[in-house]
């Protein structure tokens, strides 16, 4: 795993188990993460501080992940990581490429969650 | 039909001059037949005439069209001509029986049958046959409908539609792997990330503290059960309703889905009211499979009504409806439901986090009863929030 300094992560997903278990994985790397269930708590919440990054569920009560990626980008100029369980053949899934986004599937490892965030944060510049 | 005809007679006598009323007759006679000659010309259908040996004397434009014969060529020729082996062989035997007997066998009746075209190609056809007796003659007459392109139609029809359900099943199925797919990773993405965490925690200090790996511990026994249950679900679907029938109380089964619910109601504020009816009503029905869907659809009206603003309510009606069957409604005052979504299709839900296959189950339980469920989206309480219709057998289901 790379070493990176910590970060400040927005983390939004419904799925109260995966999204705690995945913040107490940033945790003990020494992360600050700020948990949100919806996309509704999440937007307000971005605005209150400059986060690093964000951590989202693609698939939101009345949301979509890239969406809420736009609004993490205008709050914070910071990339987005998805983590979905969506198969990636259906055509909600066909979304516009963005540079600050990146897609991984549910079940996911926590190291690749991990990395693709310090990647994104970094732009590459640890390796 | 079999008719006795006159000869044509003149509207007038010969009372002003044989000479007058010959021509009279002639030329009324003339006009008769021209007539004649116009509707066998112009009919759709072949109109086939034959003597008492089975000797065509009457072949029309439509006959000579369906057969590819000339009238020329037939005339005068035995009609078993028109007709492929075995019924060729066997034709005259039907009329001299029939002669003999009286006994009809395709006269007076529309029957479907084979004919042979010309080019020898065997086609469908229906027919009907009438006698008719001419002075001391009588005639067959046979009007056919070739009916080739109409089964040819129903054959595609046929095709189309069976194409249809398997690209329809082959949709059904997809979407249900895709679903699988979908509420499944969920839960196993929670399973992974919580058993990480664990080890995680254990790498870094070999005495971490116990009640952190206990609780996580129990995160990963509470995401195991959703799975089951999730699984649960779907293997319902998937297995279809086997239904062990027996003769249950409708009004003690609501009465028992009333004291389960009751509680939960009346922590949300929900009051929950069930009529049940004042003779005892028995219906033959699963107890255990009927009562899961009286399950669903209270517990569907509670989440409903779950944080909707003031005391919401749920009325359980039973009501007769004619031709042996009952009615059990179920309705609440919530917000009813959204147009044009089909609660009953796959997947199809209202809720956060439902899999959308309750309703579908219930309404496959009902099926398997002979039942029919229904919902009115926005006509429960006080003409507020939905109601579900059950129309159940009194009976049971019918027999396969």
């Amino acid at each position: 795993m790379s070493r990176c300094e910590h970060i400040s992560i927005l983390l939004v997903d419904e799925d109260a188990i995966f999204r705690q278990a995945l913040a107490d994985n940033l945790r003990i790397d020494g992360h600050l993460v700020v948990e949100c269930v919806s996309a509704e708590q999440a937007i307000p919440t971005m605005s209150e501080e400059p986060y690093g990054a964000m951590i989202a569920e693609y698939t939101l009560a009345g949301f979509n992940g890239v969406l809420l990626a736009d609004e993490f980008r205008k709050a914070c100029a910071g990339p987005t990581v998805l983590v979905t369980a969506q198969s990636g053949g259906t055509p909600s899934f066909h979304v516009e490429v963005r540079h600050y986004v990146e897609i991984l599937p549910k079940p996911v490892d926590y190291e690749r969650v991990h990395d693709t965030v310090h990647h994104l944060v970094t732009g590459g510049r640890d390796s | 039909m079999s008719t006795d005809v006159c000869p044509a007679r003149t509207r007038r006598g010969s009372a002003t001059g044989n000479g007058l009323a010959k021509h009279d007759a002639s030329h009324s006679i003339e006009v008769q037949a021209a007539r004649f000659e116009a509707i066998l010309a112009t009919a759709r259908d072949a109109i086939i005439s034959i003597n008492g040996d089975g000797e065509i004397t009457l072949f029309n434009a439509a006959a000579e069209g369906i057969f590819g014969f000339g009238r020329d060529e037939v005339l005068g020729r035995n009609v078993s001509i028109l007709m492929p082996s075995p019924y060729r062989q066997e034709h005259d035997g039907y009329i001299r029986n029939y002669q003999r007997t009286r006994q009809a066998r395709a006269i007076g009746q529309i029957r479907k049958v084979e004919g042979l075209r010309k080019n020898g190609e065997r086609f469908p056809m229906e027919l009907s046959v009438s006698e008719v007796r001419v002075g001391d003659e009588v005639l067959y007459t046979a009007v056919i409908r070739d009916v080739a392109e109409r089964r040819r139609n129903q054959r595609e029809l046929e095709r189309l539609r069976v194409l249809s359900l398997q690209r329809q099943r082959l949709a059904d199925i997809g979407a249900l792997t895709a679903k699988i797919v979908h509420d499944l990773a969920n839960p196993l993405a929670a399973l992974s990330m919580v058993s990480q965490g664990i080890l995680r925690r254990i790498e870094r200090s070999a005495e971490a503290p116990i009640e952190t790996v206990r609780s996580q511990a129990e995160r990963l026994v509470a995401t195991a059960q959703r799975l089951d249950a999730l699984l649960g679900e779907f293997k319902d679907f998937a297995r279809g309703q086997r239904l062990e029938l027996q003769d249950v109380d409708v009004g003690g089964l609501l009465r028992a889905v009333e004291q389960f619910w009751k509680p939960e109601a009346a922590r949300l504020g929900v009051e929950l009211v069930v009529h049940t009816p004042q003779e005892p009503v028995s219906l033959r029905a699963d107890s255990e499979k009927l009562h899961r869907v009286f399950d669903n659809l209270v517990r569907n009206a509670l989440d409903a009504l779950d944080g909707v603003d003031g005391p919401g309510r749920i009325e359980v009606t039973v009501g007769p409806i004619p031709a042996g069957r009952i009615r059990i409604r179920f309705a609440d005052s919530g917000p009813g439901l959204p147009e044009g979504v089909d609660v009953f299709a796959l997947f199809e839900t209202t809720k956060p986090t439902g899999t959308g296959l309750g309703l579908p189950i219930c309404r496959q339980i009902l099926a398997a009863h002979g039942a029919e469920i229904s919902v009115a989206p926005r006509a429960g309480v006080a003409d507020r929030g939905a109601a579900f219709h059950i129309d159940l057998p009194l009976h049971g289901p019918p027999l396969a």
